[in-house]
């Protein structure tokens, strides 16, 4: 009975994951380019939605657990266009070592300054903030399963915003421009599609789901830190190689799946465990099965 | 005079971490397991010598083969994955070995008191055993012997490696002995550079080698520059020296550091070593050498 627990709020919590795996991909896609900075996004947007709702004391309103949530997609959109013009632009043709790097050092002044505004601003504490929200202490039973009610509101979100992208990527002009720069840049810009709108919009869309992302589990978690960011990034490259790279549908099942291993490892074993047998299995498929789970077999650039 | 030294100390430690990153990526290899394969060296060296009174040079030689043998045993199902899937992959492994040393309790009794690696507590009391007498021969000798490489044979074929595998293949080079080896020898290089790092600074603690870590040894190398040995050293001595001379700023150390790192890469995106290179040498011959890139299939 324990485990059908574990499992269903590993199901819902994973839909999280899934979205910050999506982020990722949606980056890799387009620019062929790790985007180290897009933990630092998340990170930078929950701290947002926490300021709002610290401020205007969101500890049982949902009206302004709402305005955080909304607060903290626009940063991050803005954010991710930031990062973009910083760390991706001015090396377009430099060799791919050279964004890693910058991007990764995008990360480093992001957490610094996080640091740095959680000790000195009142409203934050050192190492973890409070992000309150009326849905703190939310919990009700399924039978005999105790369900956070955190957890659900996230996977409602998670699954519309997934939902919502997936008409995007498919059904309009853009998303149709987006998979065309994916599947060659060069063709794509001989076609007359305008390659750095593509880039620029999938930033800002990228990275306005890392904003959600950051609020939903700033929600989820109750509080927000300087370094959550880099955590979830690992969970995010082990999410993106169980999928393969570019995979938007993989993405999102694999997040549901890492969200269950989870769960179950960090309720049964220990939760210093969980990043080991994790990192284990993304060993494991990259040895036995590199193009990942869910990538097409020709889907292969270099 | 004593902080002046410590910081080349430092320096010289983490040239030994930059050094054992561009020995893989001499070969194309993007590799981010050196944290990894440090921390081995580390604790390796640490149990060695605090808890079983080996001499510093025997304890550091056999973590650095013991690295070098689990080097092979990662290198070579890792000839399969190449670019970003090997950094993800080599992620993976410094992170698991993190989570071992995080859990790992090995104590003895010396002297009356318990020695040895806490588990999440770290490890305590390593004798010191390492000053800059030692470094600087580690160093020295590391910079004869990728000097050498670069201009031998070897050099040669990681070279062709890098450039174009199948081309290299087809020349003749054993492209498998070289990416392997090429991989244990880095992975030699930081496990004797971890050792000397944990009996000098005499603590260590596994969340020091995260991911955080691997992030700082790929910025001394791409820093530096990745084309030739002095990239990596410059590199490592000019982003170890920098925080210290950022003292000043205080608690925007860390900030400014990050800010010029970045500023560096986006003005010399090849690494300010090569870069310089490449223009001072074209104001002496007329026409500019033509582009090379580094590991570039990621």
């Amino acid at each position: 009975m324990i485990f059908f627990e574990y499992l269903i709020n590993g199901l819902l919590f994973g839909a999280t994951y899934s979205l910050v795996a999506i982020g990722f991909t949606l980056i890799f896609g387009v620019l062929n380019r790790l985007n180290i900075a897009h933990g630092a996004t998340i990170m930078v947007a929950a701290f947002a939605g926490a300021y709002v709702s610290l401020r205007l004391g969101g500890k049982d309103s949902y009206y302004v657990l709402a305005m955080a949530f909304f607060i903290a997609v626009v940063s991050g959109a803005l954010l991710g266009i930031l990062v973009r013009a910083v760390a991706f632009a001015p090396l377009r043709n430099a060799s791919p070592l050279a964004p890693f790097v910058t991007s990764a050092a995008v990360t480093v002044i992001l957490e610094e300054v996080f640091v740095l505004i959680s000790r000195r601003v009142p409203l934050f504490s050192p190492e973890f903030s409070q992000f309150p929200s009326p849905l703190e202490n939310l919990v009700f039973f399924v039978g005999p399963v105790l369900i956070r009610g955190a957890y659900v509101v996230n996977f409602i979100i998670a699954v519309l915003l997934m939902v919502s992208l997936h008409w995007w990527i498919t059904q309009t002009r853009m998303g149709r421009a987006i998979r065309s720069v994916e599947e060659n840049p060069t063709m794509a810009w001989l076609l007359g599609i305008n390659v750095r709108r593509v880039e620029v919009t999938v930033f800002a869309v990228a990275s306005a789901i890392a904003g959600a992302v950051g609020c939903l589990i700033g929600v989820a978690m109750g509080t927000v830190g300087p370094f959550m960011g880099a955590n979830l990034l690992l969970t995010g490259f082990v999410i993106l190689v169980l999928a393969g790279l570019g995979s938007l549908r993989g993405a999102m099942v694999c997040g549901l799946i890492v969200g269950v291993i989870e769960m179950t490892i960090v309720g049964m074993v220990s939760a210093s465990m969980k990043e080991a047998v994790l990192f284990i299995i993304l060993f494991a498929v990259l040895i036995v099965r590199p193009q990942g789970l869910f990538s097409d077999p020709e889907a292969k650039r270099d | 005079m004593t902080a002046a030294l410590s910081i080349l100390e430092l320096g010289g430690l983490n040239v030994l971490l930059a050094l054992s990153v561009y020995a893989t990526f001499k070969v194309g290899q993007f590799s981010l397991a050196q944290v990894g394969f440090w921390s081995i060296g580390a604790y390796g060296t640490g149990i060695l010598t605090s808890l079983y009174g080996l001499p510093l040079l025997p304890a550091v030689l056999l973590c650095g083969l013991g690295s070098a043998v689990i080097g092979l045993l990662l290198g070579y199902p890792c000839l399969r994955i190449r670019g970003i899937y090997l950094a993800l992959a080599t992620v993976a492994f410094s992170e698991v070995v993190r989570v071992f040393f995080h859990n790992f309790k090995f104590q003895v009794e010396r002297d009356g008191k318990l020695v040895g690696p806490d588990a999440s507590l770290g490890f305590r009391g390593i004798e010191v055993l390492t000053a800059w007498p030692q470094i600087l021969c580690a160093v020295l000798i590391l910079i004869f012997v990728f000097a050498w490489i670069e201009r031998s044979r070897l050099g040669l074929s990681a070279n062709a490696v890098r450039e174009d595998e199948t081309a290299a293949a087809c020349a003749g080079v054993n492209v498998v002995a070289i990416k392997v080896g090429m991989f244990a020898f880095g992975a030699f290089i930081a496990g004797m550079g971890g050792g000397l790092y944990s009996t000098y600074v005499s603590f260590v603690n596994s969340d020091n080698f995260g991911f955080h870590l691997a992030l700082l040894s790929i910025f001394y190398v791409s820093v530096g520059g990745t084309e030739r040995f002095y990239g990596p050293v410059i590199g490592a001595l000019l982003l170890t020296a920098l925080p210290e001379l950022l003292r000043i700023t205080g608690d925007f150390r860390m900030i400014v550091y990050g800010v010029i790192v970045l500023a560096l890469m986006l003005l010399f995106p090849r690494g300010v070593a090569d870069e310089l290179r490449l223009r001072v040498g074209s104001l002496f011959r007329r026409a500019r050498p033509a582009a090379r890139s580094g590991p570039n299939d990621y």
